[in-house]
């Protein structure tokens, strides 16, 4: 009985201790953001390889899923909503599954199983191979010279790709949806903006932002914390996608809570 | 007697763990500008992480670094960064970033440490380098590419670029063909003929006894003896003469090899 109070006070302890760590991490992160941005920065060609591959590379997979969910809400929405006199109510559905709700969220899922894995197996393979000790040994800081390119990068590039998610959603849509019922270009849009209203248009680049800074964080962090052995990389790296899902739809419900109690 | 103001770097009462373990205890170490220090002793007994820690890249979990006087943990971050443009580290495992060529290896302590530099200044600066150290590759290669004693030479290459007063090597011959060593050890010698303080960990009794102006022997984490290499090497200590048996002979022969050219009549 003593043996597991002091086990769950150990165990409670240490989960307090690594958040202690972790937000100090972020804060680090943050401040050192502000300081990249300010000078002219050795890390900015890290930066434009990481917008390159998190948001550039991943157009094709983004652009793909944004257009079948367009397809998906279209066919649903065309041919359930009329049945019960709810017609109109297709574009305010679009507006907030594709914009406001799952926009945000499924570019924030695809980059985590794409560049959050990367990154994390990245940095665990530069800390077994003493790289980064390497750079410490050289003056240069790896959170200003690798955490802060990937922080900055993952985030912009979320909310670029999180736009033409919307994008390719809402286009898609109405492409489809000329099979099921003809409503002119100029119509469909007109009809979409008349819903689409800025803080809708706010909550969901708000969303990015939060994710992009949660997926980086999460996955530069546990790429640190490797020790010493390429064994620990798969373990960081299954934590990075767990961390990141987790702590994205729980900041997913806090901003959406918010929302809806103060607009 | 050493003067104050000729200690680099001092290390009061560092004791390091690592996973629970105790890897240094209770170690203090005080450096002498253009002094050549050997830190050596068994197997596991802590040399790379004293290394690590006298250099800053470690932090001691007890104990204090001071760097020319000034508290380690003090310090601002302008002065570390001007401590480490004036200092070179050459890891065992050659540590060159693998996702960079050759060339951007050499290429990013000068872009951080000199950002007045012009691309140009630092490709002459790059060149004159590798010629110093022999070096004739491909530099956009990548390091994975290249062959580990090349590795270690473009370690060494990226530790000098920025013409550093102190040198920290960490066991510069382990895993390298004998023509790889020879060159090492030269230019290991050249380094030392510079004037350049130079703290190296090393089993090999020929940079030993080449070099060794002070020397540390590490046992079971804790520091045997330290001291003037000139006296330790005269102890009749049994540890110690088994640490040194291979350097004692090569001192040894060393001191023959100096009478023959004095006084070639002796032999």
């Amino acid at each position: 009985m003593v043996n597991s109070i002091n086990q769950l006070g150990n165990n409670i302890l240490n989960n307090l201790k690594e958040f202690a760590y972790a937000s100090g991490f972020f804060l680090k992160t943050i401040r050192e953001s502000f300081f990249f941005i300010k000078q002219k920065h050795i890390g900015y060609k890290v930066l434009v390889m990481q917008i390159l591959f998190t948001g550039f590379e991943a157009l094709s997979i983004i652009s793909l899923i944004g257009i079948s969910l367009g397809v998906v809400i279209i066919i649903q929405g065309l041919t359930l909503l009329p049945q019960f006199g709810q017609g109109d109510l297709i574009y305010k559905i679009l507006v907030v599954v594709i914009t406001k709700e799952l926009g945000p969220m499924l570019t924030a899922f695809i980059i985590i199983a794409r560049s959050a894995t990367a990154i994390s197996t990245e940095l665990g393979n530069m800390v077994v191979s003493h790289e980064i000790e390497a750079y410490i040994a050289t003056g240069i800081d790896p959170v200003s010279y690798l955490v802060v390119p990937r922080f900055l990068g993952v985030t912009i590039s979320l909310v670029i790709l999180n736009l033409y998610f919307n994008i390719s959603g809402l286009i898609g849509s109405y492409f489809v949806s000329q099979f099921i019922r003809q409503v002119t270009f100029l119509e469909y849009f007109r009809n979409l903006l008349l819903v689409l209203r800025p803080v809708i248009i706010f909550s969901s680049l708000f969303k990015s932002i939060v994710f992009g800074m949660i997926i980086s964080t999460v996955a530069t962090y546990n790429g640190f914390k490797v020790e010493g052995s390429t064994t620990e990389i798969p373990v960081v790296v299954i934590k990075s996608v767990g961390q990141g899902f987790i702590l994205c739809i729980l900041a997913d419900a806090i901003i959406v809570t918010i929302n809806y109690l103060w607009f | 007697m050493n003067d104050a103001n000729d200690i680099v770097l001092e290390l009061k009462d560092a004791t390091f763990f690592k996973n629970g373990i105790k890897i240094l205890d209770s170690v203090s170490v005080s450096i002498t500008k253009k002094t050549s220090t050997v830190i050596t002793g068994g197997l596991g007994s802590g040399k790379s992480t004293l290394l690590k820690v006298l250099s800053g890249i470690l932090p001691a979990d007890e104990g204090k670094l001071f760097i020319e006087g000034k508290s380690y943990n003090l310090m601002s971050f302008a002065r570390i960064r001007d401590f480490r443009k004036r200092n070179g580290f050459v890891f065992q495992d050659s540590a060159l970033w693998s996702n960079k060529n050759l060339y951007q290896n050499l290429e990013l302590p000068l872009q951080y440490h000199f950002p007045e530099m012009s691309r140009e200044e630092r490709k002459i600066r790059i060149s004159r380098t590798c010629r110093k150290l022999s070096i004739d590759i491909n530099l956009m290669n990548r390091p994975s590419q290249i062959s580990s004693g090349n590795r270690k030479l473009i370690s060494f290459a990226r530790a000098l670029i920025t013409d550093p007063e102190v040198v920290f090597i960490d066991d510069p011959l382990s895993a390298l063909d004998f023509e790889t060593c020879t060159r090492i050890r030269s230019l290991i010698k050249n380094i030392k003929n510079e004037g350049k303080t130079i703290l190296i960990c090393t089993y090999d009794p020929e940079i030993t006894s080449m070099l060794a102006d002070n020397l540390i022997i590490l046992k079971d984490h804790r520091i045997y003896t330290s001291g003037k290499y000139n006296h330790i090497v005269k102890s009749d200590d049994e540890f110690i003469r088994n640490v040194l048996a291979n350097v004692i002979d090569k001192a040894s022969n060393f001191d023959d090899d100096i009478l023959d050219l004095i006084s070639p009549d002796f032999s």
